[in-house]
């Protein structure tokens, strides 16, 4: 199969969803239509040039800077927030969108707290910090947009559709069936629809070829 | 595509942490010595001190001294004790690491969730037996306790591989009250300039 035969950019009422990452979809990257996309979480091969979602976007010839509108963060585990600092430095113009938890004060105090010199800390202290310092330098320069959400309102990462119980204020996506497993490695799949119909069922065809992604 | 078809398409791109055949003992080879023997000077001699003298050792331990016709003492030739080679060491090979937090402890075991250092796998969710762990690691045990568990093959000098898997728990500096204080006080000055109430 030759993929660069079936990479296309979606028309601007496409609605086009990305799934990245090592497991079942750490990180989501969706075409809101308008040459508009938006970001959900963050993870990147290790050694690779960017974050997932960041180095497909450049693949297409997509501009992140003027193109993400969105940047969500949906909680605080290293697998979900790996390159997360370097996805909102790339993005210029997005909103960072996440809950009240992410940039409390507990959490930043303990963020704070783990960076001091012999404190030991997982790379998720690093992306938390690396995520603030762009706010800020974005503050100063009274560029900064945070949406913070409530505790009503919530954005789940992939979860079981059998487990899965819409609630209003929620933002998630379901899968049907045994947990997709993309890959070991960094794996991506997308699926795309009309704007249009895109409440229905989508049809899924599966394909498979070498991956123009991460730093392959 | 059209319509309201849908297309998914999946890549693979197999990762790989790494590959146990493609490791040498290139550091134990790199400490081979060239030169195994080396000279030893005399020790507790004044003489021996100044003049560079040599004395050789036997093997009761007693000391030999040449006399030269001239009344002074002939430099002996150097004596040389073999110093041990270097040969191959005991190494580990790592297949997987991971950093886990203690979420859970129960009567005989205990839950964990498991972050791939390597970033290559999701996280996941596992329990280990207290029997895994050594009497220094029961008495760090405790909810939020962070360890590192590696995963791996372990080489004897003679080159025997054994699969293990190592777990040991990570010894945090003690925090003082004021470095509590001090890091939510940051915590505050940052939520002032990002404009959040505090």
């Amino acid at each position: 199969m030759n993929l660069d035969s079936t990479i296309s950019l979606p028309s601007s009422e496409d609605v086009e969803l990305h799934v990245f990452g090592p497991g079942y979809g750490e990180s989501l990257l969706i075409h809101t239509g308008q040459g508009r996309w938006l970001i959900v979480d963050s993870c990147r091969k290790a050694k690779a040039a960017a974050p997932a979602a960041i180095e497909w976007l450049e693949h297409i010839g997509v501009d992140p800077s003027q193109a993400v509108t969105h940047i969500i963060a949906t909680h605080w585990h290293d697998d979900h927030i790996r390159g997360l600092g370097e996805t909102l430095e790339r993005c210029t113009n997005a909103t960072f969108v996440c809950s009240n938890a992410l940039l409390s004060k507990e959490l930043l105090a303990l963020t704070e707290d783990a960076a001091q010199p012999l404190m030991g800390h997982a790379s998720g202290v690093d992306e938390i910090r690396r995520v603030v310092a762009e706010l800020r330098r974005r503050k100063k320069d009274d560029k900064a947009r945070i949406l913070q959400l409530s505790g009503e309102a919530y954005i789940s990462s992939p979860v079981s559709a059998k487990r899965y119980k819409p609630k209003e204020r929620t933002v998630s996506w379901a899968y049907e069936g045994k947990q997709p497993t993309i890959s070991r490695g960094m794996g991506h799949i997308y699926a795309r629809t009309s704007a249009v119909d895109s409440t229905k069922n989508w049809e899924i065809q599966l394909f498979e070829g070498a991956l123009p992604l991460a730093n392959a | 595509m059209t319509g309201n078809t849908a297309v998914l398409h999946q890549f693979f791109e197999p990762g790989s942490i790494g590959d146990p055949d493609e490791c040498t003992d290139s550091d134990a080879a790199e400490e081979r010595l060239t030169a195994p023997f080396v000279a030893v000077p005399e020790v507790g001699s004044s003489r021996g001190k100044s003049s560079g003298a040599w004395t050789n050792f036997t093997p009761s331990g007693s000391e030999e001294a040449s006399p030269t016709a001239g009344g002074t003492r002939a430099v002996t030739p150097p004596a040389y004790l073999r110093r041990p080679q270097a040969g191959p060491r005991a190494h580990f090979i790592p297949l997987e690491k991971r950093e886990g937090v203690v979420l859970e402890i129960g009567d005989e075991e205990f839950e964990a969730r498991l972050v791939d250092i390597l970033g290559e796998e999701p996280d996941v969710t596992a329990t280990f037996s207290f029997s895994d762990l050594s009497d220094d690691g029961l008495r760090l045990l405790k909810v939020g306790a962070v360890f590192y568990w590696n995963v791996g093959y372990s080489v004897s000098p003679f080159g025997q591989r054994s699969r293990v898997a190592d777990l040991v728990f990570r010894r945090l500096p003690a925090r003082s009250s004021s470095d509590v204080a001090s890091a939510i006080k940051r915590a505050e000055q940052i939520r002032d300039e990002l404009g959040l109430d505090n």
